[in-house]
């Protein structure tokens, strides 16, 4: 069935759940057309054609019985981007390339979609996700950030924990694939780097390495911002002490989300650290200190936010089809 | 083979 009207196109994947169907649910409301293009679905599941010729192209995309055409696409939610997922029947030695070729495609579909509004434009949100950037524009706006060392020098690495006074965490500037080996995910959190760690750090030869002081905290905080709204969630520090180091890791007893209010410098310095890098919306990480102090951990330009539409109410779907839905320039 | 240094993190 061809969808005849104008669409937003919620750009996700199969194993997203809650906050995209508030946001289409929201979207509904509001009498627009959402449509859901799950991108680890092509090439299996999803069908799409792009037709060039001299006078005009043409493209359309098939899911679920469902069709329409990017000339119906008016605005785009660019949620996730997820690998396409393959079969195992396909012979493994053409798995690369029937990965890469469908990548390459959806890359190019996306530029036939380069009228329509984006929240947030693939080269922003590219732009945006380099954490040696944001800590510097997050110094730039003001913010204060940890004392941070990246380095594939063993010697440098142990310097800086002298320098910390032995209060250091590591990680990586990049995701780990989704699955290093199959049925199973490993993750690399934010970890405590302990003295006997070091005794190892010629290894960093190999790949280099993001070290920070660890900043004591009484909070975290996941702050995401759409469109110039602020919404806020806190965590008390001492309600995870096991973790003491990255709430996000399963299994950690977070207690529950709390409200918060960011003082109004901190806000502004937001507001001017999303203007520079364009971008509608962002999912932040922030620490509060026990002497109230804010630091900035990182952005997640693609981040979550669900938790706190669930556990606070936060209106954050409906904030983002207003994002969505507000007309150019205004 | 090699380990580097953020693997014993995983």
């Amino acid at each position: 069935m061809h969808l005849s009207r104008d669409v937003v196109l919620l750009i996700t994947h199969s194993g997203d759940f809650f906050t995209i169907d508030r946001v289409a649910e929201s979207l509904s409301k509001k009498g627009v057309q959402p449509f859901r293009l799950d991108t680890d679905k092509f090439p299996l599941e999803v069908q799409l054609t792009a037709h060039f010729d001299k006078s005009k192209s043409y493209h359309t995309i098939e899911c679920n019985n469902h069709s329409i055409s990017t000339e119906q696409v008016q605005v785009v939610w660019m949620r996730r981007i997820w690998e396409p997922k393959l079969s195992q029947e396909l012979a493994p030695k053409f798995r690369e390339a029937c990965i890469r070729e469908s990548q390459a495609t959806l890359d190019g579909f996306w530029d036939s979609l380069k009228e329509a509004r984006w929240v947030d434009n693939l080269e922003r949100i590219d732009y945006a996700s380099n954490k040696l950037r944001q800590l510097r524009i997050a110094s730039e706006v003001g913010f204060v950030i940890p004392q941070t060392l990246v380095t594939n020098k063993a010697q440098a690495a142990r310097e800086f924990f002298q320098q910390v006074k032995g209060k250091m965490v590591s990680k990586l500037l990049t995701a780990l694939s989704r699955s290093m080996e199959a049925n199973s995910s490993f993750f690399l959190y934010t970890s405590i780097v302990k003295e006997e760690d070091l005794q190892d750090a010629e290894s960093l030869r190999y790949c280099p390495m993001v070290f920070q002081e660890q900043i004591p905290k009484q909070q975290e905080l996941r702050v995401v911002y759409v469109n110039g709204n602020v919404f806020v969630g806190a965590l008390n520090a001492d309600m995870y002490v096991a973790a003491k180091v990255d709430w996000r890791k399963p299994g950690v007893e977070v207690g529950a989300w709390q409200h918060h209010q960011l003082p109004d410098e901190v806000i502004r310095r937001l507001k001017a650290f999303m203007g520079k890098f364009g971008l509608l919306f962002g999912a932040l990480d922030f620490i509060v200190t026990p002497s109230g102090e804010y630091v900035f951990l990182e952005i997640n330009p693609v981040g979550e936010w669900g938790m706190l539409e669930k556990d606070l109410h936060l209106p954050i779907a409906s904030a983002i089809a207003d994002a969505l839905l507000q007309r150019k320039n205004e | 083979g090699v380990i580097p240094f953020f693997a014993r993190f995983l």
